[in-house]
């Protein structure tokens, strides 16, 4: 998804930009204003900023959509198998150690639940972080300010 | 064979959003494209089969023992949005780019009242630990299930030649209902 906006803020290789929306399910929502993702940043997107574009500049964004809803769908996966794999070792072990099956599944679900977040805190980590950022792909108009 | 019974119920006949039309918001908002709205299923799915298991152990070990059933509502609104807080503490850890475009995504899931229909129902039915965890991620399918379906219509919608008068939110509700009626065949399945 490509997006509009205005550089506010330049440093080393990001920009911030203010842009219009960050997903495309957003862009015709009468709430956007109240969004607490935009609402928060107030609409500032930290962009990465190979074109060195400066402040003042109206800059062409691309938002990385696809592949946010790829993370999105690896990460909510992963907490659900551990949900899974949490509650069905939390049952069976109660059936050997002599404890309740409410309890062993509770204690199974979180520890199961705990785990898997380490580990795709490793895995996040590891992995690229500046992958997912958005990119200034164009520079259409020059800003005024040149300092 | 009950919790079966149980799981495979919740997805297809007591589908939350087309048996009890719970969840629209994000029903509609979310289901423009089969990958967003895959994400936002997996997402409610998570959530509601934690809110099922702590829910349950809120309502078993502390109201009921204390008398304190009259707090249920507020408790249950407590856990989903203590949940949905933590993770979205945990996205703007490990992928601050994800975090700042989710946007809508985490208020959609806080506000969804399925997740809250969910954990009243499983304290009104009186379910044990695992028939609440399984009717959690059963309706969590369901959800996840009904959002795909209608995702994969509004992308094949976006082709057709809709009355002008129908764009928009018209059709959608329209497709929702005809998939909603067709759901309805599954009611026999299970007695």
């Amino acid at each position: 998804m490509k997006d509009r906006g205005l550089v506010i803020k330049t440093s080393s290789d990001f920009a911030e930009v203010e842009v219009q929306c960050l997903v495309e399910s957003c862009q015709k929502c009468s709430a956007r204003s109240l969004c607490s993702g935009l609402n928060q940043s107030k609409g500032l997107l930290k962009v990465k900023n190979p074109l060195k574009a400066s402040p003042g500049d109206r800059v062409e964004v691309e938002i990385p959509e696809k592949d946010y809803n790829k993370a999105l769908i690896f990460i909510f996966s992963t907490f659900l198998l551990a949900v899974l794999l949490g509650i069905s070792v939390g049952h069976f072990s109660s059936l050997v150690l002599s404890v309740s099956s409410q309890e062993a599944g509770l204690v199974g679900i979180i520890l199961a639940v705990l785990l898997a977040a380490g580990g795709l805190f490793r895995y996040f980590r590891k992995k690229n972080k500046d992958l997912l950022y958005p990119v200034i792909i164009d520079i259409i108009k020059k800003g005024d300010y040149d300092g | 064979m009950e919790i079966i019974a149980l799981f495979f119920s919740a997805i297809l006949i007591n589908n939350f959003v087309l048996h009890y039309f719970l969840g629209i918001c994000p029903f509609l908002g979310v289901s423009k494209k089969i990958d967003s709205a895959l994400s936002m299923g997996l997402a409610v799915t998570f959530v509601m089969s934690i809110t099922a298991a702590v829910s349950w152990a809120i309502n078993h070990w502390i109201l009921i023992p204390y008398q304190l059933d009259y707090l249920q509502i507020v408790s249950f609104i407590l856990v989903i949005a203590s949940l949905v807080q933590l993770v979205e503490m945990f996205i703007r850890k490990i992928s601050p780019p994800l975090y700042q475009a989710l946007g809508i995504y985490l208020p959609l899931i806080t506000t969804n009242c399925a997740i809250f229909f969910l954990a009243l129902m499983a304290a009104l039915k009186n379910y044990n630990f695992i028939e609440t965890v399984i009717f959690g991620i059963g309706s969590g399918l369901g959800f996840t299930l009904a959002i795909i379906l209608m995702a994969g219509i509004r992308e094949q919608l976006d082709l057709a030649d809709v009355p002008e008068a129908l764009k928009g939110a018209g059709i959608s509700l329209i497709v929702a209902g005809i998939m909603a009626l067709a759901f309805l065949g599954f009611s026999g399945m299970i007695k």
